[in-house]
């Protein structure tokens, strides 16, 4: 059962409290930086600045959101029963806050459109040319009123609700049109084509169903728009058969309602892969496809292992999410992870005992969990040399949800030069030195120079430019300041922090709804983080409180005509 | 309808190309020639605009001499078959702003313009900005040229790799971002979607068209009005883009009645690998003069990596190993560092040198050839990489434009003109009367003393 406001505990409360001063707002530079400096003349960072903790229920704004290449894909698979279509020449989509799925960004031309209608005909065609399995009705009378039952089916599906009467007859227009000019099999192949490349297909436009009864200036959504909300938030596609079910009998009303459905689709496979999207572009994998290292420096550092590399981070956040401790505590300190003999000797470990890819227990000494595999280290680790600055900044910036500033402008920004008798930390000490550096510096290089037991492509040292690696590390401005020896040191310290659930969990809320969170987000952030470590950080818990919040259940009023 | 198609066919048979002249083996075809004389000025006039990243190196990249006798530099020496026809611009301000330098010279470059707020983070720096305020240059010039083209223009990259405004230059409008394509075979796809049909197929394909996209359009505006004006923009946006795809249906079905197919480009193993940078520029670089040969389209880019890029310049020998960014954020002392990124400049001069041949090498039915009546900008997000600096960022213009541009100079700008100016003039090159663009308070009129 899920506690909604008046059923938070003043523990929990008070803890989510501090963490908001801290998670929503911007990390301060030494004296005076708040805030940064502007470049340019620029806005100030989307981060919003702490604001009264939810004093007012406000589901705040609903861009319409487009199906990203992904979701698109998927929904052909199960609306077609197939991968069916040429979907890889969708353009990627655009990626703000680290996701593809940010509906203020999305953008529209010539070249998406067209593939969009391309695809569509595609699917007619596919359609068309199997009328036995996709109108079956068409093997004893191909006419309009099979045409018509058609429509019906497969338009309540592809556009995830039943069609209105007026949409029946412009489909059917369609239809007959087609069918005037090539046959019922033409008439088939242009309504699909139709209902493909319409809105109601590409988008998930929500009208509502008119003003809540339960939350003023706010719209209800209808049932079938809450399933549509559920199904790409959990799998990433259109709903089931059995969400439809739910939706057409009223039992999408309440929250339970809407957690019961959301626990029945997480023991669903399809919950894996939004599970494992979010994580991937979370930690940036996907920077991983085309990494390149200098080939002098890490010759180890192939596409191969690069690939080796992806697949043990997704391997695992699988396993620890799905059948395993299900926490983000573990995914931040599991002493395993999985892989093959070649990457268990990367880390020096015994290859998996019955070969192929298999478990690969770490000790939890050199390595245990995300921050201390190779696909997080050679992302964030340079060309030939480590990265303390951007390691450090991925803790600051995706797991504490500070917005370091930029550096100022007109400044030479450089790694240091390498230097076979320095470490890098050594080089590294212009930050500390010059004044310019080490306002924001001290924030980041502190907790980034605990992972210099890593080399840029992640391979454990214990001595550099002749001297032995120092990997202590020091974390201030948190709720786990201290210092600490090493990154699973560090990432014990993170697995503890209150503020760090919380920002996983405001991670979670941009990926989830597809946007920035906003200052009139307070309490659905509040619901969301709260529930999040009453269930110990539990991921799946998170995900079902995903659709328990304002900003998951209603729109704006505002936001409709 | 026939009248408008047979307009299209004379349109289409414009250009003639040399056999053997682009790398995709157009063949010649006489048929290609109009079946009569055209007036003089008839040809139409093209744009092109070639990006490549992370600033120059200014010493090595500006030309000494005089406005018309110069020497090219290091970096343009590849250019220097085609001297006569470039105009090197520099001292201008590339003028930005919003998000960090390298975000907002991208944004800027192409639009004069600010980029809005947004939720941008990450790169290099950290600067939150989104989409710029903004049309760029060759949109406002495919708006008043593009009209009658199977594309209103091309949008082509080489790893770019990066979908935020790192990897954006050209926009329709403010916050309208064009994606370019980094598949040169889906682009050969776009270009010659329609090669191989019939006569009567390609009018029953575009009849089947036409009755799809005008339902979509019909459920475009039910939908709409149910929702609030943000989200109506939206799909006004798709509307927009679905009548610009119909419009342009029956030049679409030109190709293969009146343009040779060059066949399908031959794609490396991989469209990611560092290694392939160079074939797939090569291969969007031939599209590129198909397309405005064959008069597909009028105004074209071409994205090199992208703002912040990564590429490994493997190839070059010796070979530079450090990825473009962080070699090109060593200090000026840093001399071998300076001389990889001067090489690296080089080569991008090479490949500009490379579009320019293939430009050279198509003849116009009026005898000229199509670089005569191009006008191509080669421009750069940053001056100066190491500091994020935009004064004296480095712009080459190529192409006589149709005799709008005198060629073989070298201009010297004092005092930071504003880069706005020069689009200014490219616009009007392009025989759009505009006095100002971009942000009006970066712009003071047209870039005195180049057209």
């Amino acid at each position: 059962m899920w506690t909604t406001s008046p059923g938070r505990s003043w523990a929990v409360q008070a803890a989510a409290l501090a963490s908001w001063m801290m998670v929503l707002g911007l990390g301060a530079c030494g004296s005076g930086g708040t805030g940064g400096p502007k470049a340019d003349g620029g806005e100030p960072p989307v981060t919003s600045s702490a604001g009264p903790l939810c004093a007012t229920r406000d589901p705040g704004p609903s861009p319409l959101r487009r199906l990203t290449a992904g979701e698109y894909a998927r929904t052909v698979h199960d609306l077609l029963g197939g991968d069916l279509l040429d979907v890889s020449r969708l353009p990627p989509g655009e990626r703000a806050l680290g996701f593809d799925n940010n509906a203020d960004v999305i953008s529209t031309s010539d070249l998406l459109v067209g593939a969009y209608e391309d695809l569509a005909e595609q699917a007619g065609d596919v359609v068309a040319g199997n009328l036995a399995t996709y109108v079956p009705c068409a093997m004893s009378s191909p006419d309009a009123a099979c045409a018509a039952r058609f429509v019906t089916d497969f338009g309540g599906r592809a556009w995830r609700r039943p069609l209105d009467a007026s949409e029946q007859a412009a489909l059917a227009s369609v239809f007959a049109d087609g069918a005037t000019a090539g046959g019922f099999a033409e008439g088939i192949a242009r309504v699909t084509a139709v209902m493909m490349a319409s809105p109601q297909f590409l988008y998930r436009a929500e009208p509502g169903a008119g003003a809540s009864a339960d939350l003023s200036g706010a719209v209800a959504l209808t049932p079938y728009e809450l399933a549509t909300r559920l199904s790409y938030l959990i799998w990433g596609t259109m709903p089931d058969g059995a969400l439809f079910d739910a939706a057409a009998s009223g039992r999408l009303a309440t929250q339970a309602d809407l957690a019961r459905e959301a626990r029945r689709m997480l023991g669903d496979v399809r919950a894996h892969a939004v599970v494992s999207t979010f994580h991937a572009q979370w930690l940036g994998l996907d920077k991983l496809q085309g990494l390149g290292k200098d080939a002098v420096v890490y010759p180890l550092f192939t596409p191969a292992l690069a690939d080796a590399f992806a697949a043990e981070t997704n391997r695992f956040v699988d396993e620890v999410v799905w059948n395993r401790e299900g926490t983000l505590a573990a995914l931040l300190t599991a002493p395993y992870t999985f892989g093959d003999a070649t990457l268990a000797a990367f880390y020096g470990l015994a290859a998996p005992a019955g070969g192929g890819v298999g478990l690969l227990p770490t000790g939890g000494t050199q390595r245990a969990g995300l921050l201390t595999q190779g696909a997080f280290l050679s992302v964030y680790g340079k060309a030939n040399q480590s990265d303390p600055v951007h390691r450090g900044r991925f803790v600051r910036e995706r797991l504490f949800c500070t917005t370091p500033p930029p550096p100022p402008q007109n400044i030479i920004i450089r790694p240091p030069d390498l230097d076979p008798r320095l470490t890098t930390r050594q080089r590294f000490d212009q930050h500390t030195s010059d004044p310019a550096c080490s306002g924001c510096h001290q924030l980041l290089d502190p907790i980034g120079f605990g992972f210099e037991h890593y080399d840029g492509m992640g391979r454990w040292r214990d001595m550099e430019g002749g001297q032995p690696v120092d990997g202590s590390g020091t974390v201030t401005g948190t709720d786990v300041d201290g210092d600490f020896d090493g990154a699973v040191q560090l990432a014990g310290k993170l697995a503890q922090s209150t503020e760090v659930q919380v920002c996983y969990a405001t991670q979670w809320f941009r990926f989830g709804y597809g946007r920035g969170e906003t200052d009139a987000d307070a309490c659905s952030l509040h619901d969301l983080a709260t529930a999040f470590v009453t269930a110990k950080g539990d991921v799946r818990e998170l995900v079902v409180a995903l659709t328990q919040t304002d900003a998951f259940r209603y729109r704006r009023a505002g936001d409709l005509p | 309808m026939s009248h408008f198609l047979d307009d299209r066919r004379k349109m289409s048979r414009r250009t003639v190309l040399r056999a053997g002249a682009i790398s995709l083996a157009l063949p010649f075809l006489d048929v290609m020639r109009p079946r009569r004389a055209r007036a003089a000025g008839a040809v139409p006039k093209r744009f092109v605009v070639m990006f490549t990243p992370n600033g120059t190196i200014h010493p090595s990249w500006v030309p000494s001499g005089t406005e018309t006798t110069f020497t090219l530099s290091p970096i343009l020496a590849p250019l220097a078959a085609h001297q006569s026809e470039l105009v090197v611009v520099d001292g201008l301000y590339q003028q930005g702003g919003g998000g960090d330098g390298h975000q907002n010279g991208i944004g800027g470059m192409l639009t004069g313009q600010m980029l809005n707020p947004g939720p941008f983070q990450g790169g290099a720096n950290i600067g939150a900005a989104g989409w710029a305020n903004g049309i760029s240059v060759d949109q406002e010039i495919a708006a008043h040229i593009g009209g009658s083209t199977a594309l209103p223009s091309l949008e082509l990259g080489v790893q770019v790799g990066s979908a935020d405004d790192w990897g954006r230059m050209i926009y329709g409008g403010a916050n309208q971002p064009l994606i370019p394509e980094e598949n040169p075979a889906l682009a050969y796809q776009r270009l010659f979607a329609t090669r191989g049909a019939s006569p009567e197929q390609l009018v029953a394909l575009r009849a089947r068209k036409k009755s799809i996209l005008d339902a979509v359009q019909e459920q475009l505006r039910a939908v709409s009005t149910r929702l609030g004006a943000s989200d109506r923009a939206r799909l006004d946006q798709h509307a927009a883009a679905l009548r610009d795809i119909e419009t342009r249906l029956d030049a679409q079905a030109m190709p293969s009645m009146s343009c040779a197919d060059p066949g399908g480009p031959v794609l490396p193993a991989s469209l990611t690998d560092n290694d392939n940078f160079p074939a797939i520029g090569k291969l969007q670089m031939d599209l590129l003069a198909v397309a405005l040969a064959c008069d597909l389209t009028r105004v074209a880019s071409l994205m090199w990596s992208r703002s912040v890029s990564m590429t490994r310049f493997t190839w070059l020998s010796p070979a530079v190993l450090d990825p473009h960014h962080d070699l090109s954020h060593k200090p000026d002392s840093d001399t071998a560092s300076q001389d990889k990124l001067t090489r690296i400049n080089t080569w991008y001069a090479a490949q500009f040198a490379y579009l320019l041949d293939r430009l050279a090498d198509a003849q116009e039915t009026d005898g000229t050839r199509l670089l005569d009546n191009t006008l191509l900008m080669w421009s750069n997000e940053l001056g100066k990489g190491n500091t994020h600096s935009r004064q004296s960022a480095p712009y080459v213009l190529a192409g006589r434009a149709g005799g709008a541009l005198r060629t073989g100079r070298f201009l010297t700008y004092t005092g930071d003109p504003p880069h706005n100016n020069l689009l200014v003039s490219l616009l009007q090159a392009m025989d759009v009367s505009i006095a100002r663009f971009g942000k009006d308070d970066w712009c003071t009129g047209p870039l005195s003393g180049l057209l």
